[in-house]
C-alpha cells in the first residue's frame, strides 16, 4: 500500500510537472508569436521608410514625394483618406490637390469642405500640428472640439484622424493629415515613424528649395551677364564707329597727324572688345549655352586663309610661317568659326612667344578606330613652357605665369575657350613642350561631327524685295534705341548708297515699317520698349509688313532662333559695315541707286558700268549730251557722271539744260573730263557740280568716282530724309 | 529576471538534489514554477526560491548563490561554447562580458536586465570588477568567475574589497589568476 501511495505521490508530482512544463511551453509560444508580429510592423514601418526615402531622393518634384508618402503611409496603416496642407506665405495651411482617397465618391463631401478651407495656427487638426511642430492624434473627429470639419466627417462617415507636419529645420513647411472608418486610440508606434516621414520629407523640400535658390541665382548671373555685355557693347561700338568716322574725316581733309592716334583708338577699342567677347563666349560655354554650327567645308582654304590673317603679326617678331597641309585634304563637318577661332588663337600666339623662329603649321588626316580625324598642329621654336605651366595652360583666366599677361597682353583666356570648342565638336587640343625649345599644339577634331549638337536651323533664303520707288535709293529702317548707334549705321548705309530712316524703339519702328515700306529693316534685339524679338514676329506678321527683309544687328548671339523668326541675316555688333551694305546690297540689288553716265568714249563708260554695278549701281549710258537728256526723261538717276567733251551736246550744254529743268536741277553731277579746265570753263560749270575729276589712272579712277559718287548720295539722303 | 536563469537553477537543483528538491523549493517558495526562457519573472521569486534553497540546505544565501553561478556556468558554457573557445585564460574572457556576452544574451532574450561592469585594468596581474546592481547578486558573479577560472583550468584569487551587500555603494571584484600546475 505504502509503495502504491509512493507512486500516487510521484504520478501526482509528475502530473504537476507535466503541467507547469505545458504552461511554460504555451507562455513560450505566446512570446514568440508576439515577437514575431512585432517583427512584422518593424518591417512594415522600414519597408513604408524605405519607400519614402526613395521616394524623397528619385522623386522630381516635391508633389510627386507627398502623393507616394500619402499612399504608402495609407497603405501602411490602411486608412483609407490622407491629405497634404501647404504652408503658404503668409503662415496659413492652405489645401492642396493632393489627396489619397480609397474611394474618392464616398469621400467627395469631405474632400469639398477641406480644400475649402485655411488653417491658422492651433485650429483644426492640421492647426495643432503648425502650432506644436509634432503628430497629433484624435480618437475621434466627429467628437472632437477642435475639428470644424466634423460634420463633413459624420457626413463621410470618418472618425479617427493624425496629422503630422513636415518639417524644415524648425519650420512646419506642410501638414499631412489621414483619416480611418473607425475610431482609433493613438498609435505611438505609428506617430514615432510618421515624425520620420515628416522630416524625409522635409528634406525633399529642403532641397527643391536649394535648388531653386541655385537655379535662380544662374538666371540671374546669366541676365546679369547679357545686361553687362549690352552695356559694355554698345558704348564700345559707338567708341569704334564714331573714331572710324573720325578717321575718314581725318584722311578726306588731309589731317594726318590725328590717323594714327584715332588708329590707336579703334584698336584699344577694338582689343577690350575682344576681351569681352572672350569672357562671355567662356560664360557661354559654362552656361551650356553655345550653339555650335556645324557644316562641311574645304580644310585646305580654311587654313590657308587664316594662316594668311596671322601673316603680318608673325613678321612682326620676325617668324617664319610654314604651312605644310597637303591641297587635297578634303572636306570635314564642323563649325569652320570655331575652328578658326581655334586656329588663329594657336597660331598667333605662337608667333607672340616666338621670335626669329619659325612656326609651322601641318594639317593631315589618320584613321583611327574612332573614325578619320582631321590633325592640325601648330609647332614654333620659342620660349616653350615647363611641365608646371603646361599643366594650367587650360585653365580658365591662367596664362603661363601672370607675367605672361604683363609682358605679351591677351587675356589668358583663348586657349581655354579654344579647347572647349573642341571638345564641343568631339575632339581636343593638346600640347607638348619644352622650355627653351618650343611647343606644339595640336587640335585633333573628327572629321565627321560625332556629337549631335543643338540642331542648325537651315538659313531661310532672304525674301525677295518689295516693290519700293525705283527712282530711289532702296529705303533702310533702321531701328535702334541706341543713339549712338543709329547715328554710325546711317553714316555709313548713306555712304553705302542707302537712304536711311531711323527709330529709337519697337513701337515707333513698327509704324515707320508700315508707313515708309522700307526696302529692309536693321533691326537691334535688346530694346527698352519692345524687345527685338516682339518687333520681328509683329512685322512677319502683319501682311502689310511681312515681305520687308529683316536684317537683325546685335550683341545677342542666339541666329537660329532670328532665322527661325524670319529674320533675312543675322549680324553680331559690332557690324562689319562692309558685310551689311553687302548683305542690304543683295537684298536690295533689285532696286539699286540709279547712276546715268554720259560719255562719248565707250572703254571709260564699260569701264565705270562694272564698277559701279559692282557697287551696287543701277548705270544708265549715254554717248552724248541729247541721249542723256533722253535717258533722264525715262529714269531720273540719283546722281551723273558727265563728260565734257563730246560730240552733238557736249558737257557744258547739257548742264545748262540740267539746271533749266526744275526736276533735275538737284541731280549732283560729277564732271570727268581729261580737259584741263579753263578759268572760263569753271566758271560756265560754276558750282553746280560735284567734284571735277581728271582722266588719269584709270583704277584710281574709278575708285574716285564710287567714293565720291556715295559722298554724294549720302549728302543727298541727309538733306531729303529727315532722320528722326 | 529571465526565465532562462529558473530554468538553469532549476536544472543544476535537480541534477545534484533530485526532483523532489525542486518540488520541494518551489513549494516552500510558493511560486507557480512555470518558466520560459523567453519570459520575464519578479526578482522577488528568484530570492524566494534562493531563501528556500538556504533553508532547505542549510546554507548562508550567499553561498547558494555562489554555488547556483559556479554550477550554472558549465551548462552555458556547453550550450554556448564558442564564447569561451574564443579566449585561453580568464581575463580576457571576463573583459568580453560586457561587449560580446552580455550583448549575445540581449540579442537571444530581448529585455534581459544584464548588469555592465566597469573594469579596471591598470594592473596587468590584478582584475578589478567593478559591478553595480539593484539585485546585489555580486556573489553569482564569484560563482560564474570560480566556474570559469576552472574551465580555463586556472588557480584563482578573488575578493571583494568593497560590497554593497557591506554597505559600500558598489562592489569590487578583485580577481587575479594564474595557470594551474602540472
Amino acid at each position: 500500500m505504502e509503495s502504491l501511495n509512493d507512486a500516487d505521490i510521484q504520478l501526482a508530482r509528475l502530473k504537476k510537472r507535466l503541467d507547469r512544463e505545458q504552461r511554460a511551453r504555451a507562455e513560450s509560444e505566446a512570446i514568440a508569436e508576439k515577437a514575431l508580429s512585432e517583427l512584422y510592423t518593424k518591417k512594415k514601418e522600414i519597408e513604408l521608410l524605405q519607400l519614402i526615402t526613395v521616394a524623397a531622393n528619385e522623386a522630381s518634384t516635391v508633389d510627386d514625394a507627398m502623393r507616394t508618402a500619402l499612399d504608402g503611409v495609407c497603405a501602411h496603416t490602411r486608412w483609407p483618406v490622407g491629405h497634404v496642407h501647404l504652408k503658404d506665405s503668409a503662415g496659413v495651411l492652405v489645401s492642396t490637390s493632393l489627396w489619397h482617397l480609397d474611394n474618392s465618391e464616398r469621400y467627395k463631401t469631405f474632400r469639398k469642405a477641406t480644400e475649402a478651407m485655411t488653417f491658422v495656427p492651433s485650429i483644426g487638426l492640421p492647426g495643432r500640428v503648425l502650432e506644436e511642430r509634432k503628430p497629433a492624434w484624435i480618437v475621434d473627429v466627429t467628437k472632437d472640439d477642435n475639428f470644424p470639419r466634423s460634420k463633413a466627417a459624420q457626413d463621410t462617415g470618418l472618425r479617427a484622424g493624425f496629422a503630422f507636419p513636415v518639417l524644415v529645420g524648425e519650420e512646419v513647411a506642410a501638414v499631412m493629415e489621414f483619416f480611418s472608418d473607425e475610431p482609433a486610440e493613438p498609435d505611438d508606434a505609428v506617430l514615432t515613424i510618421m515624425a520620420h516621414v515628416g522630416s524625409q520629407l522635409g528634406r525633399v523640400i529642403e532641397r527643391r528649395r536649394a535648388e531653386d535658390a541655385l537655379k535662380l541665382a544662374s538666371q540671374h548671373k546669366s541676365q546679369f551677364l547679357a545686361n553687362m555685355s549690352h552695356e559694355l557693347r554698345t558704348p564700345l561700338n559707338a567708341i569704334i564707329g564714331i573714331t572710324e568716322m573720325l578717321q575718314e574725316d581725318a584722311r578726306d581733309s588731309d589731317r594726318g597727324n590725328e590717323f594714327e592716334p584715332l588708329d590707336r583708338v579703334v584698336r584699344a577699342a577694338r582689343h577690350l572688345l575682344a576681351v569681352i567677347n572672350d569672357i562671355l563666349d567662356l560664360s557661354k560655354i559654362e552656361a551650356g549655352k553655345m550653339d555650335l554650327h556645324v557644316s562641311s567645308f574645304e580644310i585646305a582654304p580654311v587654313v590657308q586663309d587664316v594662316v594668311n590673317t596671322v601673316g603680318t603679326l608673325a613678321a612682326k617678331n620676325q617668324n617664319s610661317l610654314k604651312l605644310e597641309c597637303p591641297p587635297d585634304m578634303g572636306f570635314m563637318c564642323a563649325d569652320q568659326t570655331r575652328i578658326r577661332q581655334a586656329l588663329l588663337n594657336l597660331i598667333s600666339n605662337a608667333a607672340k612667344f616666338t621670335e626669329n623662329g619659325t612656326v609651322t603649321i601641318s594639317v593631315s588626316r589618320t584613321i583611327a578606330e574612332t573614325g578619320e580625324w582631321v590633325v592640325i598642329s601648330v609647332s614654333d621654336t620659342g620660349i616653350g613652357l615647363t611641365a608646371e605651366q603646361k599643366g594650367r595652360l587650360f585653365q580658365d583666366f591662367v596664362q603661363a605665369d601672370a607675367s605672361t599677361t604683363r609682358r605679351y597682353g591677351g587675356t589668358g583666356l583663348g586657349l581655354a575657350i579654344s579647347r572647349r570648342f573642341c571638345q564641343m565638336m568631339g575632339g581636343d587640343i593638346t600640347v607638348e613642350s619644352e622650355p627653351g625649345r618650343g611647343s606644339t599644339f595640336t587640335i585633333r577634331l573628327p572629321a565627321q561631327e560625332t556629337q549631335s549638337q543643338a540642331p542648325v536651323l537651315p538659313k531661310s533664303s532672304p525674301p525677295t524685295l518689295r516693290s519700293t520707288d525705283s527712282q530711289r535709293a532702296p529705303l533702310i529702317l533702321v531701328i535702334d534705341d541706341d543713339d549712338a548707334v543709329r547715328k554710325v549705321t546711317t553714316h555709313f548705309l548713306t555712304r553705302e548708297g542707302f537712304a536711311v530712316t531711323t527709330a529709337s524703339g519697337g513701337r515707333e519702328g513698327l509704324r515707320l515699317a508700315r508707313e515708309l515700306q522700307p526696302a529692309a529693316i536693321t533691326l537691334d534685339i535688346m530694346m527698352p520698349d519692345l524687345d527685338g524679338w516682339t518687333v520681328l514676329a509683329a512685322i512677319k506678321g502683319d501682311p502689310a509688313t511681312a515681305g520687308i527683309p529683316v536684317v537683325l544687328m546685335t550683341i545677342v548671339d542666339e541666329k537660329n532662333r532670328g532665322y527661325s523668326l524670319g529674320a533675312a541675316d543675322y549680324m553680331v555688333k559690332p557690324v562689319d559695315w562692309s558685310g551689311l551694305s553687302g548683305v542690304l546690297r543683295s537684298i536690295c540689288k533689285s532696286a539699286g541707286r540709279g547712276v546715268l553716265v554720259v560719255d562719248d568714249d565707250d572703254a571709260i563708260r564699260s569701264g565705270l558700268r562694272r564698277a559701279l554695278h559692282e557697287g551696287g549701281w543701277q548705270v544708265a549710258e549715254a554717248e552724248n549730251g541729247r541721249v542723256a537728256l533722253a535717258r533722264l526723261a525715262e529714269a531720273q538717276p540719283d546722281v551723273i557722271v558727265l563728260d565734257l567733251m563730246m560730240p552733238e551736246m557736249d558737257g557744258f550744254e547739257l548742264l545748262d539744260a540740267l539746271r533749266s529743268n526744275r526736276a533735275w536741277r538737284e541731280i549732283p553731277v560729277l564732271v570727268l573730263t581729261a580737259k584741263d579746265l579753263t578759268d572760263d570753263d569753271r566758271a560756265r560749270l560754276n558750282g553746280g557740280i560735284e567734284r571735277i575729276l581728271q582722266k588719269r589712272d584709270r583704277q584710281e579712277l574709278l575708285s574716285e568716282v564710287l567714293d565720291v559718287l556715295d559722298r554724294c548720295i549720302e549728302r543727298r539722303r541727309g538733306e531729303s530724309i529727315a532722320v528722326p | 529576471m529571465k526565465g532562462v536563469v529558473f530554468n538553469l537553477l532549476e536544472a543544476v537543483v535537480r541534477r545534484d538534489y533530485g526532483d523532489d528538491t525542486w518540488e520541494a523549493l518551489l513549494e516552500a517558495a510558493n511560486t507557480d514554477g512555470a518558466y520560459s526562457s523567453l519570459g520575464n519573472y519578479p526578482d522577488e521569486e528568484m530570492m524566494k526560491l534562493v531563501g528556500a534553497a538556504s533553508s532547505a540546505l542549510k546554507m548562508p544565501a550567499d553561498d547558494v548563490v555562489r554555488w547556483f553561478g559556479r554550477n550554472a556556468l558549465p551548462l552555458l558554457a556547453n550550450k554556448h561554447p564558442h564564447f569561451f573557445a574564443a579566449h585561453k585564460s580568464t581575463r580576457p574572457f571576463l573583459l568580453t562580458l560586457n561587449d560580446v556576452i552580455h550583448s549575445e544574451v540581449r540579442k537571444l532574450y530581448p529585455g534581459a536586465d544584464v548588469p555592465v561592469f566597469s573594469y579596471d585594468t591598470s594592473s596587468s596581474e590584478v582584475l578589478l570588477m567593478h559591478y553595480k546592481s539593484p539585485r546585489k547578486l555580486c556573489a553569482l558573479a564569484e560563482g560564474f568567475i570560480e566556474a570559469t577560472a576552472a574551465y580555463y583550468a586556472e588557480e584563482l584569487s578573488l575578493d571583494q574589497p568593497e560590497c554593497m551587500n557591506r554597505g559600500d555603494d558598489k562592489c569590487v571584484l578583485r580577481v587575479s589568476v594564474k595557470k594551474a600546475r602540472g
